[in-house]
């Protein structure tokens, strides 16, 4: 490892130790907002680009959703309470900006929903030509998943997040959050066992 | 009008059953459940499917330095957005300031003395019309005249 890459690495790690209540704190603060949104960048910018790709599947539609998060993190951060994790409001208004695209691509649809087989389609595209059959199925399942059990899967599975924490950010009951979970399941399960060789 | 007695029908159905159809479904049912036990013994059977052996990696790629770059587009884009901020509450401040000043300048400057308005006052408190002429002078009377003449009387 180089001198420089070494440095940056213990920036990447004194940035990931910052506390979010640091944060928050500097969010709200007019002169240092700026260093705020720094450090969310390197500390959330990854998983939330990440929890937005696997929304919309392709990248210059998360490269958009993800942007508009996060002015709307500066424009809204008067409204953020501490009575929540950070990481949970973040995913919430990043989870609301994906529902706002996927619904602005939905018109002249019945609802979100109805986007399902052209999201399968775009899995397909966006998947690098080395990419893992199964891992596609796999995504091409969730693509296909009404849009509740989507985020629901996404965020237990991938985020590894707590229903309290997907609570937090959806806001549906825990026992509704754990049957759309169970659903979920069970639809990618059989849809991959069926597309399977 | 008498009311339709649901009970007094014939419970029957005006749908049949194909023939024989129990029987081969049994068969059909019995089969398949042999074949499966069969299949689950030589560990061929559709084995489900473990979710959580899988991978979690995603078979999309991130551009290289997207979130770097990313970043400076944000902050430069709320950069903008503060600044245009500022520039509106200065504009709105520099407005707002203008006005009281207009406001201020029409109620102390000394227009209202030197503006040519009618006295009221000594119009009221002459005794009639014709003294009130008694008291113009040539020039007013000639105005008068030649006001009179333009509008009719």
């Amino acid at each position: 490892m180089s001198k420089r890459d070494a440095k940056d690495s213990m920036n990447s790690q004194a940035t990931l130790s910052v506390s979010d209540d640091s944060i928050a704190g500097m969010l709200c603060d007019d002169s240092r907002v700026e260093q705020a949104v720094r450090l969310i960048m390197k500390k959330y910018g990854e998983p939330l680009y990440w929890h937005i790709r696997r929304m919309v599947v392709a990248h210059d539609d998360a490269q958009d959703v993800l942007q508009e998060t996060m002015i709307n993190v500066y424009k809204y951060r008067s409204t953020y309470s501490n009575e929540f994790p950070l990481s949970s409001w973040l995913y919430k208004i990043a989870t609301n900006e994906s529902l706002k695209l996927l619904k602005s691509k939905s018109t002249g649809m019945v609802s979100v929903d109805d986007l399902g087989d052209s999201l399968k389609e775009t899995v397909r595209d966006e998947a690098g030509p080395d990419a893992d059959e199964t891992l596609v199925l796999l995504q091409e399942a969730i693509a296909l998943l009404p849009t509740k059990q989507k985020m629901v899967f996404n965020l237990r599975y991938y985020d590894e997040k707590s229903y309290e924490e997907i609570h937090q950010i959806v806001g549906d009951s825990v026992n509704t959050l754990k049957t759309n979970y169970h659903y979920a399941v069970e639809k990618i399960k059989n849809y991959i066992t069926e597309h399977q060789l | 009008m008498n009311e339709f007695d649901l009970e007094s029908l014939s419970r029957e159905m005006p749908f049949r059953m194909p023939e024989h159809f129990m029987d081969e479904m049994t068969e059909k049912v019995v089969s398949q459940i042999s074949r499966e036990r069969q299949h689950q013994s030589d560990g061929v059977g559709p084995k489900e499917l473990d979710l959580e052996s899988l991978s979690r990696e995603m078979p999309f790629r991130m551009p290289e330095h997207f979130i770097d770059e990313m970043t400076e587009s944000v902050v430069s884009r709320i950069s903008r957005e503060r600044r245009r901020h500022t520039e509106r509450r200065l504009y709105a401040w520099f407005a707002g300031a203008a006005s009281v000043a207009a406001v201020a300048v029409l109620l102390l400057h000394p227009f209202g003395s030197s503006l040519n308005v009618p006295d009221y006052d000594s119009i009221s408190q002459c005794a009639s019309i014709d003294e009130l002429f008694q008291n113009m002078s040539s020039e007013e009377l000639g105005l008068y005249s030649m006001m009179s003449n333009y509008y009719g009387d």
